[in-house]
């Protein structure tokens, strides 16, 4: 009988180990990308609120705040439309401020769409050519942030439905709230 | 005819070129602007560079970069702005730091230890033809 040799499994076993981590790495879902933003502090940013130029929407307003919610949207973006029934539950929530970037809108169109749909916003900065929102890694609408204590803790990409309320967004709050 | 023809073409071409963000640079800055589009990964369509996305985000990117040059930023700065805001994703070669390293080096490793069993394997077989013989 010929002898059983280890050493001719090793590269079998090294091929395989290759393609289950390759596997993995395909399998992963690209539009899931972590933000660069959890768990670190809040950017800095500046931006004239939607009904009054004069006033600021900044750092201070979301940092002073135990747990805030930023949501980027726009009059334009249909997925947003769907969502802001979500938001108007969440502003319900005791202890939850939201806040609002109006992103690349105009202002009329943008005013018009919170008189239809309500405002579930304590605040709504404008960012008119998507340049405040850089620094917040935006890069569609909408998109939501979860601040506990002036930290960034989860962003959520796209619309939140439904379930995503109830399965995500809900036990996060309310681990923190 | 074709001459007036390719006048028309040419003095579109000028136009469209003086038209372009692009025009408040000089020529050595809009060569370091378009090296960092080729660096910069287009996040909404994500095998592409900005350079070679049309794409919102892109076209935005591209603005930053632009503004960054004009204003006398150096190109590493900008490159770690665009990180701090999006992830170190975002540049199309990964930079050397030390969350890196394993892979920058590990083709380099792997190298080296396919040459170091190679060399075993001659020699082992050296060593036996020289019992043999």
């Amino acid at each position: 009988m010929k002898k059983f040799n280890i050493k001719y499994f090793i590269p079998v076993t090294i091929v395989i180990l290759f393609l289950i981590f390759f596997s993995q790495v395909l399998n992963r879902d690209v539009s899931k990308l972590s933000s660069q933003l959890i768990e670190k502090p809040i950017p800095t940013f500046n931006m004239p609120t939607l009904f009054n130029d004069d006033q600021s929407f900044n750092t201070s307003d979301v940092a002073e705040k135990n747990v805030a919610l930023v949501n980027i949207w726009a009059s334009w973006c249909i997925p947003c439309r769907s969502e802001h029934e979500i938001l108007m539950i969440l502003s319900k929530i005791e202890g939850l401020n939201l806040y609002g970037i109006n992103y690349k809108d105009n202002k009329d169109n943008a005013l018009k769409f919170i008189e239809q749909l309500g405002n579930p916003y304590n605040k709504i900065g404008v960012d008119k050519n998507g340049r405040s929102s850089m620094v917040w890694g935006v890069y569609g609408v909408p998109e939501t942030f979860i601040i506990h204590k002036g930290t960034v803790i989860y962003k959520h990409i796209g619309p939140i439905h439904m379930n995503e309320l109830e399965d995500v967004i809900l036990p996060i709050l309310g681990k923190i709230l | 005819m074709k001459i007036k023809l390719l006048i028309l073409i040419l003095t579109f071409i000028s136009f469209s070129s003086i038209l372009s963000a692009s025009s408040k640079m000089t020529s050595k800055q809009n060569d370091r602007a378009i090296d960092l589009f080729k660096e910069t990964r287009c996040l909404v369509c994500q095998s592409q560079t900005i350079y070679d996305s049309n794409s919102e985000l892109a076209t935005d990117l591209k603005l930053f970069i632009q503004e960054e040059i004009i204003a006398g930023k150096t190109d590493n700065d900008i490159k770690a702005q665009l990180v701090t805001n999006y992830g170190e994703w975002i540049l199309m070669t990964p930079s050397l730091s030390k969350t890196n390293y394993i892979l920058w080096f590990s083709p380099f490793i792997f190298l080296l230890i396919g040459i170091v069993v190679m060399f075993k394997y001659i020699f082992n077989k050296s060593t036996k033809r020289n019992k043999y013989e």
